[in-house]
């Protein structure tokens, strides 16, 4: 903190963004989200574990537009999350290092997130009719 | 990670209403699935808002502030989600 100036590395301000960096960030971004939707599970759980009126006052919330919006973005989060993570899984066990396969696995987390939150919607849907 | 998915795909499938909640919860099965959900859930997130606030929060006293918080609210909400959990599963609903 005091002292001479420190050299600095090389900052994130001087790159150009690129898409895996981009998908690096909302790795994190979407890691968050989801720790702040398990603030909100355990609050759904409590309400459910405190009785009829509690639940409906949530689920009533949870009903609105906000309150629907908020759980497709937690939705979309947790599979964005789920694939990004298996992309990192598979760096941590050295395979697809190379910047190539580092961004054909980057667009497939892309693909991965749309599909699999797609599926689950028409799921939502499906057993809401 | 498969206790994620099996959260996320029983949740979309239940009929939220308090009984519907109450059922698909309460069997032993699924109690106990989702006692290990929310533990390892906030065990994950304990671990990923450490990185976070080791990389952005700056200033000692200050990072330290950040992550006793951050793990105190983890902590508490595992005992909490867990107290809750088990009083749906052994309660009349069940």
């Amino acid at each position: 903190m005091t002292g001479r100036p420190r050299p600095l590395s090389p900052h994130l301000g001087i790159y150009r963004p690129m898409h895996t960096m981009v998908l690096s960030i909302l790795h994190r971004a979407s890691g968050l989200a989801l720790s702040v939707g398990a603030l909100g599970v355990v609050g759904w759980l409590v309400a459910l574990a405190a009785g009829p009126a509690s639940y409906q006052a949530v689920m009533n919330v949870l009903d609105t537009p906000v309150g629907v919006l908020v759980r497709v973005g937690l939705l979309l989060a947790f599979w964005y999350h789920f694939c990004a993570g298996l992309r990192h899984l598979m760096f941590d066990l050295a395979i697809g290092l190379e910047r190539r396969d580092a961004r054909r696995a980057g667009l497939l987390v892309v693909l991965g997130t749309v599909l699999l939150s797609g599926l689950s919607i028409l799921l939502w849907w499906g057993c809401a009719s | 990670m498969p206790l994620g998915v099996w959260f996320i795909v029983t949740v979309l499938c239940t009929d939220l209403t308090y009984f519907g909640a109450c059922h698909a919860f309460g069997q032993p099965v699924s109690a106990a699935l989702l006692l290990m959900f929310v533990l390892v859930t906030l065990h994950h997130s304990w671990l990923g808002v450490r990185v976070v606030i080791e990389d952005y929060v700056h200033g000692g006293g200050a990072k330290l502030a950040a992550l006793l918080g951050s793990q105190f609210l983890h902590v508490l909400l595992a005992f909490v989600g867990s107290l809750a959990v088990l009083r749906i599963a052994l309660g009349e609903n069940g």
